[in-house]
């Protein structure tokens, strides 16, 4: 019995779960420092601001699992932001998010296929699409944004379930089909495989270069359902609307310990990740913290963060 | 043992190296002339590559002293090599292909002008007048590396060995990728350092190059020392004599089986009119049961045609039949979906998915994920067991499938690759130096299970090794490579392993083949 308690502390210790030790910690300092931090209308923020992230993260940690990078997700938020919200009003609402959904996959297939088929760096590939698909936002809307006047969408998207933020479960749905896809299909097999060694997953019969299209494309959509989401919770298209979602995104995979070099990591630490990150910013606002400092301390936690994670190997 | 005087350069004495408690390196004395070209020669896993890696300083001694124009001398890092003049000239040549031949000789020693920047006219200056005056070539000191065929850019290693001051150049395997009139000309530049006072140990498979170019050999055997002579006083017989040694008879040949029967088998694999840079023409065919080798030396593109076969590698023609069936592979998924498979011999590099458990790894090709899924979706369940099946055939032995195989020992490791492979059920299995790496004990279990899948399960082997004994040990028939083309064909009856050695390694063979 001492012994089982023994080995399930040391696995706790030893795997990516020792990031939610980490964050218990901010969650109780968090508690003590604020009074606000622990009600119950603060922690519901909490839960919508972070489904969103989440929805990006997980998409992203296709793309890094498969040893790439997708810097492009935030104006792919942003021009699917407006290219739906521009929509909606002409085409309804199934036709608008079926167009958002498709255009965010292909978008991510893209940067897949220029990544393998022209062999272009991720880093690269995905710098310029955040700069094309940022820019053909900016002009579909010519800089302004634009509301949202259809109660259904609203409706669909931002609304509360037993108080609970609707967008929180399309997260956790997400969250569950990620998790499904990469731990019980053949296709997450395969992602971990391409990540981790891809001559040799090219020598078991894998096309590498379907796999890491498709985690793209996954990130490319997932981006799109988040875009819809926050679009709804705002009551705008904006083309600025998924800024900063690229480096948060990142960080909250990198956070939840899936190895930048791919082949390693899990959603759950994904999960966890992103609670990180969400927590934090809750604080700082909370706190008051100036926006400036804030992301001089982000940056900091999160190398923190990333330190106490590796330590696990 | 030969005299030696005043003349000596370097000595090492009774140097020892072991890896995991096994010598590899056993209390060898090894000396070089100042002004000759000594030759190191042994078969794969003789310690020829850990001397020479301990002599340039990649490799610390666990015992023994290195002498140096009389001092003792520690060599414990490249650098310090370089001080003392020894300079290693690998097989894969480390030069920066993207900068221009003068940056490269003059790399880390770049003379200043007066403002402390770099002077690069003297640069590719003194580069060409050092490369015309040591081997009368004239070249642009401007032209990118990456612009030259591999017998330049040894010559540029070599004249940058020079530009650091080095006395020794140690060659390890220099004529692997080279023509026969690029042989000809590093062999003049060779000597030509030679004439300068230069000394030179030279590495090479290819024991008519020892005799053409060699003033003296050194000949090891399993980690020790055998002989140091003339080369004139040994003829090729003599020398390889020494290299195999009087094994006991078990090692070579105690699992001696019947001569392979064809009467009554199929015709598995049939290969015909195999095309492409690497390999020419290559015809072969295997049938059940048999286990059919593949000898030649590095270089001389083994595992090319088994990249080729299965569609790694561009095949530009040739013929693929299995099972009297034309099967058409344009890349490797169609080879796994038809049952013919390639373990290749890097098993890190190419075979395994290091951080991934062990579970997943034996189960990684893709008509067993297929086979063991529905929809793309599977069972941890089904997973599990089906690994544990093979984990337990394989006598594999982990703490659990969970764990990740980069925790696994090369034995292992190599097990659970071809684990890999067998749970597909492959119909010909191509094995790529399958017990590389591995230690004893390991590698006869390896022959075991190899011997099991070709007698007992009928499957087509193809054995492509380095390791003669393991050739002569487990092949009913070895096809001689040469170049990338099958120069001969043997029957076991008819081989031994200094007839192979001798085989492999001299140039010329009459074309003729056996059935």
């Amino acid at each position: 019995m001492k012994q089982n308690i023994k080995s399930i502390l040391r696995g706790i210790l030893n795997s990516y779960y020792n990031i939610y030790i980490v964050l218990f910690i901010i969650f109780v300092i968090g508690l003590i420092s604020h009074p606000v931090f622990g009600t119950t209308r603060n922690l519901i923020n909490i839960m919508r601001q972070i489904s969103v992230l989440l929805i990006v993260a997980v998409g992203q940690n296709f793309v890094i699992l498969s040893h790439g990078i997708d810097l492009s997700v935030s104006s792919i938020i942003s021009f699917i932001s407006v290219l739906v919200v521009s929509l909606l009003p002409v085409v309804g609402i199934p036709l608008s998010i079926l167009i958002g959904l498709t255009a965010g996959f292909i978008i991510g297939a893209i940067n897949g296929f220029v990544v393998t088929k022209l062999k272009i760096i991720p880093f690269l590939v995905t710098f310029c699409a955040l700069a094309i698909y940022q820019g053909l936002a900016l002009y579909i809307v010519q800089g302004q944004m634009k509301n949202i006047f259809n109660p259904n969408f609203l409706k669909y998207f931002s609304s509360y379930i037993f108080g609970i933020p609707i967008a929180v479960f399309y997260s956790l749905v997400i969250f569950a089909i990620g998790t499904l896809v990469l731990t019980r299909t053949t296709f997450g097999v395969k992602v971990y495989a391409v990540g981790g060694n891809e001559e040799a997953s090219r020598l078991s019969g894998i096309n590498p270069h379907l796999i890491k299209i498709l985690a793209y494309a996954i990130s490319g959509l997932l981006a799109a359902t988040a875009a819809i989401i926050l679009s709804s919770i705002l009551r705008i298209g904006h083309a600025r609307l998924g800024l900063g979602y690229e480096l948060d995104s990142i960080a909250a995979v990198c956070i939840g310990g899936t190895l930048m070099t791919g082949g390693e990591g899990s959603l759950i630490g994904v999960l966890g990740g992103a609670l990180i990150m969400g927590v934090l910013k809750n604080l700082f606002n909370l706190h008051g913290t100036s926006p400036y400092v804030q992301q001089v301390a982000t940056g900091i936690i999160i190398l923190i963060a990333v330190l106490i994670a590796k330590k696990k190997s | 043992m030969i005299e030696t005087g005043q003349n000596n350069y370097l000595e090492m004495q009774s140097i020892v190296k072991r890896y995991a408690g096994n010598a590899v390196v056993d209390h060898v004395d090894f000396s070089v002339d100042k002004g000759e070209i000594h030759c190191l020669v042994g078969e794969n896993g003789a310690g020829k590559s850990t001397l020479i890696k301990i002599l340039s300083g990649i490799v610390q001694p666990d015992e023994g002293k290195i002498i140096i124009g009389g001092k003792s001398v520690r060599i414990d890092h490249p650098n310090i090599a370089h001080k003392l003049g020894i300079s290693l000239i690998p097989q894969e040549l480390n030069l920066l292909n993207r900068l221009t031949v003068g940056e490269n000789v003059f790399l880390g020693v770049e003379p200043k002008n007066s403002f402390g920047l770099i002077n690069w006219e003297e640069i590719h200056r003194k580069t060409e007048d050092q490369i015309y005056k040591n081997f009368e070539i004239k070249i642009d000191s401007r032209t990118m590396i990456s612009d030259l065929s591999v017998s330049y850019r040894q010559l540029i290693m070599i004249a940058r060995a020079l530009q650091w001051g080095s006395k020794a150049l140690i060659l390890d395997e220099p004529t692997a990728r080279l023509s026969k009139e690029e042989i000809k000309r590093l062999f003049e530049i060779v000597r030509n350092f030679r004439e300068k006072g230069g000394t030179v140990i030279y590495i090479s498979h290819h024991l008519e190059e020892v005799q053409e170019i060699g003033d003296r050999v050194t000949i090891l055997r399993d980690g020790k020392k055998i002989v140091t002579e003339k080369v004139k006083n040994l003829n090729l017989d003599k020398i390889i004599e020494y290299m195999i040694g009087k094994k006991k008879e078990t090692i070579v040949s105690s699992a001696k089986t019947m001569e392979y029967d064809k009467t009554g088998k199929k015709k598995l694999l049939e290969i015909k009119g195999l095309l492409n840079k690497k390999v020419k023409n290559i015809d072969f065919d295997v049938y059940e049961g048999e286990i059919v080798a593949i000898a030649g030396v590095t270089g001389s593109g083994r595992s090319e045609i088994a990249r080729a076969i299965c569609g790694i590698d561009v095949r530009e023609e040739g013929e693929i039949r299995l099972m009297g069936k034309k099967v058409k592979i344009r890349k490797p998924d169609d080879a796994i979906k038809s049952g013919l498979i390639y373990i290749p011999e890097d098993r890190k590099s190419q075979g395994l998915f290091l951080r991934m458990p062990v579970f997943k790894n034996i189960l990684l090709n893709t008509k067993t994920l297929e086979n063991l899924s529905k929809l793309g979706f599977y069972l941890l369940q089904v997973f599990k067991s089906t690994a544990q099946k093979f984990v337990e055939l394989l006598n594999i032995s982990i703490p659990s499938l969970g764990v990740p195989c980069d925790s696994l020992s090369g034995g292992n490791q190599q097990k659970v690759l071809l684990g890999k492979w067998l749970t597909m059920n492959p119909t010909v299995i191509m094995l790529d130096e399958p017990t590389r790496g591995i230690d004893v004990g390991a590698k006869f279990e390896f022959y075991e299970i190899i011997n099991r899948l070709a007698k007992k399960q009928n499957k087509g082997i193809v054995l492509i090794s380095s390791e003669l004994p393991e050739i002569i040990k487990l092949a009913d028939r070895v096809l001689i490579l040469k170049k990338g083309k099958i120069v001969k064909t043997y029957l076991k009856k008819n081989l031994n392993e200094a007839k192979l050695l001798n085989l492999i390694t001299t140039i010329e063979v009459e074309d003729e083949t056996e059935h």
